[in-house]
């Protein structure tokens, strides 16, 4: 495991024990927390291994700060992985409350990343 | 210790749809038939229809509209007296209305307040006439008493059932949970019920003046979000929207609503809260939107629910 991949898996693994505090039409707003800054802080170089992460075996609590992080970074390449993430949980059934959030960040991050100057490729 | 602040009096709040302006030729006409577009705004579209069949002259003269002809009209509209009553004002006031309409608790009636101008955002701008199937006829709140159409919280989020997310389910109002304060709301729009539902969709947004754990503002503060994007939720469909038809304890009219039981968890590590936040309701038709304002204040202070407030 390299550095980076160490330093997200470490973050991740505090995100895992965060209870998130409020609660809006029935679904948890994400935490501000220091794990999600560290992943944003990371930058471009975090943004393949967040991809990597994204999926089905992780937690859906996981899944929304990593979409939050990519969303945060900036980084318009990753739109298509947010848009597959967004389909593969809105075909969940049933859904759980972390489930919409989810489906919640992937909808702000697809609107954020198109609107994203960064090149894409 | 939970401390419960200003309640409103009213079990549900509404906004009214605009009214049409009749150009200047028409206005003799309209004024004859003031009554009939009163019955109208009150019941609907089956108003409506029962005024197809109603053996009343509708193109009388202004001075013809006698007291005899009146009392056919109401009986036409509502049957016998001794059936149903419903106190008819006889005319239709010039400004800002208080109606007598039936009311959630069976029989009784309540007093419908219409949203201070400024608070139905869109509402007024709304052009045409009010019965059609562009702009929604009212968007309302429920945010103390009964839930309309026999719904609770578990009807529109079951994925949530039995989590603590929530106390009192099927009625509006502030809670606390011992773990979660904050309050239930129900949210609903009415169109007329000939008109196609799936033209019309639910919003909301949020607007977070005030939000403090333990002292520190978070990102949110001073944020504008779209509330239903952000949820993840379906609101064009069950179970976060929910359809009924109006009637009973309900306005007349096809009816579509939401609801929401905003909350911030407390606990030892999360024992100072502040949260203030203005929310706009909507239900937004291919012509036109209806709106309804609400409020939510929340205060945890060492550990102890201090302030909860929802008007």
């Amino acid at each position: 495991m390299t550095s980076i991949e160490a330093q997200i898996e470490e973050a991740l693994t505090e995100v895992d024990s965060v209870e998130p505090g409020s609660y809006q039409l029935g679904t948890p707003e994400l935490p501000e927390t220091d794990a999600l800054q560290n992943l944003v802080g990371m930058g471009t170089a975090a943004v393949p291994h967040l991809l990597a992460r994204l999926g089905d075996e992780q937690p859906s609590k996981r899944v929304a700060v990593i979409v939050r992080a990519l969303s945060r970074i900036g980084y318009r390449p990753a739109l298509e992985d947010v848009t597959k993430v967004l389909a593969r949980y809105e075909r969940r059934h049933p859904k759980n409350a972390w489930d919409y959030a989810v489906i919640g960040q992937c909808r702000l991050a697809i609107e954020r990343l198109r609107d994203d100057r960064t090149p894409a490729g | 210790m939970r401390t419960l602040i200003g309640k409103p009096a009213a079990s549900w709040q509404t906004t009214p749809a605009g009214r049409a302006h009749p150009d200047r030729a028409s206005v003799s006409r309209i004024d004859a038939l003031n009554s009939i577009h009163h019955f109208q705004r009150m019941l609907g579209n089956q108003a409506v229809h029962r005024l197809s069949s109603a053996t009343i002259p509708v193109d009388a003269d202004p001075g013809e509209a006698s007291p005899a002809s009146r009392e056919q009209l109401k009986q036409d509209l509502f049957g016998p007296p001794a059936v149903r009553t419903i106190p008819l004002p006889e005319a239709e006031p010039a400004g800002p209305m208080t109606q007598l309409i039936p009311s959630s608790d069976g029989g009784e009636e309540s007093v419908l307040e219409p949203q201070a101008a400024g608070g139905g955002s869109g509402s007024a701008t709304a052009s045409g006439p009010s019965e059609s199937c562009g702009t929604p006829r009212s968007m309302n709140k429920i945010v103390s008493g009964s839930f309309l159409g026999g719904l609770t919280m578990d009807s529109y989020f079951p994925d949530l059932t039995g989590t603590g997310s929530w106390a009192h389910a099927g009625t509006g109002g502030t809670f606390d949970t011992g773990s979660r304060v904050g309050g239930n709301v129900q949210l609903f729009g009415v169109i007329p019920s000939p008109c196609v539902p799936t033209q019309f969709h639910l919003a909301q947004t949020a607007s977070i003046t005030r939000h403090r754990v333990n002292g520190v503002a978070t990102s949110l503060e001073g944020t504008t979000v779209d509330d239903v994007a952000r949820s993840g939720r379906d609101f064009e469909h069950a179970p976060a929207r929910q359809d009924f038809l109006g009637g009973g304890t309900a306005p007349l009219g096809y009816i579509i609503s939401m609801a929401d039981p905003p909350s911030e968890a407390y606990s030892a590590t999360r024992h100072d809260v502040e949260r203030d936040v203005d929310f706009v309701s909507s239900l937004v038709g291919p012509g036109g939107t209806q709106s309804v304002t609400w409020s939510q204040s929340l205060r945890v202070s060492g550990g102890t629910v201090t302030g909860n407030t929802l008007t």
